[in-house]
């Protein structure tokens, strides 16, 4: 499958930004001694859409295992079901 | 010697964080989710008001350590002895900052009479709470009430919060003082800058040179400790942003796991991994912070339904066996294979660090890290994080983009991250943290990080401290180096208690930079004001 064209990635990225009332018109076109511009922000996002999507969803996992988790950490124990495989297990201390 | 308690048999948190048994429930996870509304909803832990002072009688009892350099053991001891009052110390501080903060520029807010008023009123006796007098620099994403909270943002230049973050409150019940707001990355992204990314606060081992590394985004909070402008400060970490300034500047930095501190009352960056910690002098006062600031907190949901907060500033005190520094526990210390194949004087201020720690009794092991490590904590995987920030902050992106200054950047990546992705993301987070129990933490207790990121994606804790020194060919100068340790999840004391059995051995905490040369003379003054762009925010950011 061929790479969009950085003008195809342009359509879609003001589309998106049209949709939920972003207007990247609120930055100069092209002002580099501005914190930010168009230009470099439409750079920026062309990048970024070409490299994370692909690398994510090329990405396989096993669907009966890997759930979701926001919050692994506290995840484990959430989920405990009893105190005795809690927190305080001696195991090869002194 | 002092500072230091004979044998301990008891048993560090979460030695028995199983990995088989946390993926058998996962079947559960969905209703773990359901169920939180109906969680028993713990009481907020209150001030650290049990008998700490046996600890810090222990302390050196060095009359010649000036009040700047005073950890809060030492500090706190003075007090009880009657040689040092809260007033004492709150006012060397602040004459410190009248003189050179100009030069380090770590302060947005100095609270200064608001801090006298308080010292002022405090009475330290051996009940007092474990804080009581230590001035403390408090990051500018922490809410503090009628005191404007900026997080160095144009969208909360006019903000003055009406509560304190539960973090704040918990300090100041526990006795400390607020000394003033620190500067920070806007909006805790990179190194502290102004809003457009002019580079504000400097590293405190290079005052009058901007251009050298402070870290961020904790950076204010991190240049106030190691400028002598403060006891100990406080930080949040999202990608860092605690052991990062800790690491360059010569400090003691403890990221909690996620859960252990509340976020109420933090401007957040990701509901997922921002984590409050201590900045400190040594681990015993990031654990005497962090034991302050832990518990389970009614108004963030995050906190609930976790281990108990266990007694970290006993962890962070030194053991003796046989007359001789060991480890508090028997502990195996995993090493990436690839530790010490970096710049060389850096590896070789690991490897003297390794060696160091196996002389304590600690077991180096070797640990090759999963074949998709690199992947799921990489560049991609680690954007999985952006949607939430630019969720939480859409009214503001829809209202005018230019409010995000230099750091806007990564507030729109965020809306091109797909939902199939985030949730891929989230899937790989759990695959990631089933990597970390299953392939390093079931060889080794502790783990000898590179980088933050995977133990940040996944809100394990981690401990960084000063391992020594080494030239930095740009600054012309020796600059601190870091070590860094990650730990299993709610087990920050084993973390304690390896970083304080090197540190009673070792001595590159107490190194101190040097003075600015010029008092009062702001470093950009004497260069080209150096700003930072939204390449370079997006490429150093959080």
């Amino acid at each position: 499958m061929a790479d969009p064209s950085d003008d195809q990635l342009d359509v879609y990225i003001r589309a998106r930004l049209d949709l939920i009332g972003v207007r990247l018109d609120d930055l100069l076109l092209d002002a580099p001694e501005a914190p930010a511009d168009q230009v470099r922000i439409l750079a920026s996002l062309r990048e970024f859409l070409r490299r994370v999507p692909p690398a994510i969803s090329a990405f396989a996992m096993d669907d009966q295992v890997h759930l979701p988790a926001l919050y692994p950490a506290q995840l484990g124990e959430w989920t405990r079901t009893s105190p005795t495989s809690g927190s305080t297990r001696p195991q090869g201390d002194r | 010697m002092t500072g230091l308690s004979e044998e301990s048999d008891e048993v560090p948190a979460n030695t028995g964080f199983d990995r088989r048994a946390f993926l058998q429930r996962l079947a559960l996870a969905s209703a773990a989710a359901g169920g939180l509304a109906s969680m028993p909803v713990g009481a907020a832990a209150g001030p650290l008001t049990r008998p700490v002072v046996d600890l810090y009688l222990q302390e050196p009892a060095d009359r010649d350590i000036d009040l700047l350099d005073l950890t809060i053991a030492q500090a706190a001891m003075r007090m009880r002895e009657g040689s040092l009052t809260p007033v004492d110390l709150v006012e060397r501080f602040l004459e410190r900052i009248a003189r050179f903060d100009a030069t380090y520029q770590a302060w947005n807010t100095v609270l200064a009479e608001r801090a006298i008023q308080r010292a002022r009123r405090l009475r330290v006796d051996p009940d007092s709470p474990a804080l009581t007098g230590i001035p403390i620099a408090v990051k500018d994403n922490f809410f503090t009430n009628g005191v404007l909270t900026t997080a160095n943002s144009f969208i909360y230049r006019d903000f003055v919060p009406t509560f304190d973050a539960t973090v704040v409150t918990r300090l100041q019940r526990s006795g400390g003082i607020v000394l003033g707001k620190t500067q920070m990355g806007p909006l805790a992204t990179t190194r502290a800058t102004t809003p457009d990314g002019v580079i504000t606060t400097v590293n405190a081992w290079t005052p009058q040179n901007p251009a050298v590394y402070p870290g961020g985004s904790s950076t204010g909070s991190a240049t106030a400790v190691a400028g002598r402008m403060a006891t100990v400060g406080i930080g949040t970490q999202t990608g860092g942003s605690i052991t990062i300034p800790a690491q360059v500047q010569g400090l003691t930095g403890l990221k909690p796991t996620m859960g252990r501190c509340s976020l109420f009352g933090v401007i957040p960056l990701s509901y997922t991994r921002d984590h409050p910690g201590p900045l400190a002098r040594d681990i015993k006062d990031a654990a005497i912070m962090l034991q302050s600031m832990a518990g389970p907190d009614p108004h963030d949901l995050r906190t609930l339904g976790l281990p108990e907060v266990p007694d970290l500033v006993k962890a962070a005190t030194p053991v003796r066996r046989k007359g001789r520094v060991s480890s508090r526990w028997s502990t195996r210390l995993g090493v990436p294979t690839d530790y010490l194949t970096g710049d060389e004087a850096v590896s070789a201020l690991r490897r003297t660090m390794l060696n160091t720690m196996s002389n304590l009794g600690i077991d180096i092991v070797e640990i090759r890290l999963p074949d998709e490590w690199a992947l799921l904590t990489g560049y991609a995987f680690n954007s999985v994080r952006l949607p939430e920030r630019s969720e939480q902050f859409l009214e503001y992106l829809r209202s005018d983009l230019k409010l995000f200054g230099v750091s806007l950047t990564t507030w729109m990546q965020g809306l091109f991250v797909g939902g199939d992705e985030y949730v891929r993301g989230q899937r790989a987070k759990l695959l990631l943290a089933e990597m970390a129990l299953d392939q390093v933490f079931t060889a080794c207790d502790v783990f000898a990080a590179e980088r933050a990121d995977a133990f940040d994606i996944v809100g394990f804790p981690l401990a960084a401290f000063p391992i020594g020194m080494a030239m930095d060919d740009d600054a012309a100068t020796m600059l601190p180096v870091g070590g860094l340790l990650a730990g299993r999840p709610y087990a920050e004391d084993r973390l304690c208690g390896v970083t304080a059995a090197y540190q009673a051995v070792t001595s590159h905490h107490l190194n101190r930079p040097p003075e600015p040369t010029q008092a009062g003379a702001p470093a950009r003054s004497s260069t080209r004001r150096l700003r930072l762009s939204l390449e370079d925010v997006e490429r150093t950011g959080a």
